[in-house]
């Protein structure tokens, strides 16, 4: 961690919000990211994002600075998420994403490609204990360690679910048909 | 039997026998590629997160903004904890042998009220929301969990509209066992517990806390 990020969260420790706003924009990206990949939903996305700042401030005192910040605040962000689930499981569920979009910007190009959408709808059905490793892994960049430390679960079980996600994710993605097109495009 | 027959039934056999076990064949392209090609299915899944969060990022404009008025409304409990009142002793004026007996003082009192009256952070606190229970079951007229983190003594959940029960309860890392009791008598384990345990007669339900709250 660098000095000025502890610096800040000294600052915002002592209740100084602008401190705390700048800690919010450099990861408000990432904690977005990480919750969006799991719940697949941008709304709720978005809630747990700015939920997930707020139970992170309010519980900045336990805050251990040894440990990475980052990894600290995604496990208040996929805590939340999961509880999120868990409750859409009984009451609403969470509305399914339409991953397509239009305009001319060129992500949204990128992402109307074929492929990119059969991953999508592929992660869509995988379930949480896959799906979370996956968003830490490929979008957060965070090590098996670390993940094992966000999810609380051994390092071992990170790697399995790692594996079985991916394992599950092409079968998913061969009943689509997605592997054929894979087969051009890799 | 003639040769020609025996190399009939022995071409038909080894068919059979492929056929047998062709399913052994499904997605082995997929294993080859992801073996030639091993970071195939990782870029892919890299590029598909950040071209996802890149095409919504316009909704953490202003986001900043939303969470300090959300916090600046709660009451100041919520915001402010003991351990924050260390940094603000310079402001008082003190020196520093006065300033470290002052923090003494106020860390032990700060134990002893919020260990008598539960903290904010202790016990269950429903806005609070650590670990969440939940249950549906709407025809109960009350629910209430019992586990080892209450003593085993009944806490009740709240109902919602659809007959949804929740509950949340600041813990620590570690193994809870748990159950639910429907109106005051029948013991119910959760149907989303991570594991379940043989206790007597009934069944605990076990729940895995990680170091923020939940488990994977």
């Amino acid at each position: 961690m660098g000095e000025s990020e502890l610096e800040l969260l000294q600052r915002a420790l002592n209740q100084d919000m602008e401190a705390w706003a700048e800690i919010m924009t450099n990861y408000k990206r990432a904690v977005f990211g990480v919750s969006l990949g799991i719940l697949r939903n941008t709304a709720d996305a978005e809630d747990t994002t700015q939920e997930a700042f707020i139970r992170a401030y309010e519980k900045l005192h336990t805050y251990n600075m040894q440990r990475k910040f980052s990894t600290w605040l995604f496990t208040v962000a996929a805590n939340l998420c999961k509880n999120k689930l868990r409750r859409a499981k009984f009451s609403t569920a969470l509305k399914e994403e339409q991953w397509v979009e239009g305009g001319e910007d060129p992500a949204q190009i990128h992402e109307r490609d074929e492929l990119q959408q059969k991953v999508r709808k592929a992660l869509d059905k995988l379930r949480f204990d896959y799906r979370a490793p996956m968003v830490l892994r490929f979008y957060a960049d965070l090590d098996y360690k670390e993940i094992a430390d966000v999810l609380g679960v051994p390092e071992g079980t990170v790697k399995t679910r790692l594996h079985r996600g991916k394992q599950e994710l092409k079968k998913i993605m061969d009943k689509e048909g997605g592997l054929e097109h894979g087969r051009q495009t890799a | 039997m003639d040769d020609r027959q025996l190399d009939l039934m022995l071409k038909e056999s080894f068919n059979l026998d492929v056929d047998d076990q062709a399913h052994v064949l499904d997605g082995m392209e997929g294993r080859v590629l992801e073996k030639i090609q091993p970071q195939s299915l990782d870029l892919m899944l890299k590029e598909s997160f950040e071209i996802d969060v890149q095409a919504r990022a316009h909704v953490l404009e202003g986001m900043e903004d939303r969470v300090i008025e959300q916090l600046l409304e709660q009451p100041a409990e919520k915001t402010s904890n003991r351990w924050s009142l260390f940094p603000r002793l310079p402001q008082l004026n003190l020196n520093f042998a006065m300033a470290g007996a002052f923090a003494i003082v106020i860390f032990l009192v700060g134990n002893m009220v919020g260990d008598f009256w539960g903290s904010p952070f202790g016990g269950p606190d429903q806005d609070y929301q650590g670990v969440t229970f939940v249950v549906a079951i709407p025809e109960a007229n009350s629910v209430e969990v019992v586990g080892d983190f209450t003593s085993w003594q009944p806490q009740s959940m709240t109902r919602d509209d659809n007959g949804v029960w929740t509950l949340a309860f600041d813990l620590d890392p570690g193994r809870y066992e748990y159950a639910f009791v429907i109106d005051g008598q029948e013991w119910k384990p959760d149907p989303l517990a991570d594991e379940y345990v043989k206790s007597y007669n009934s069944t605990n339900s076990v729940r895995y806390v990680s170091s923020e709250g939940e488990t994977s």
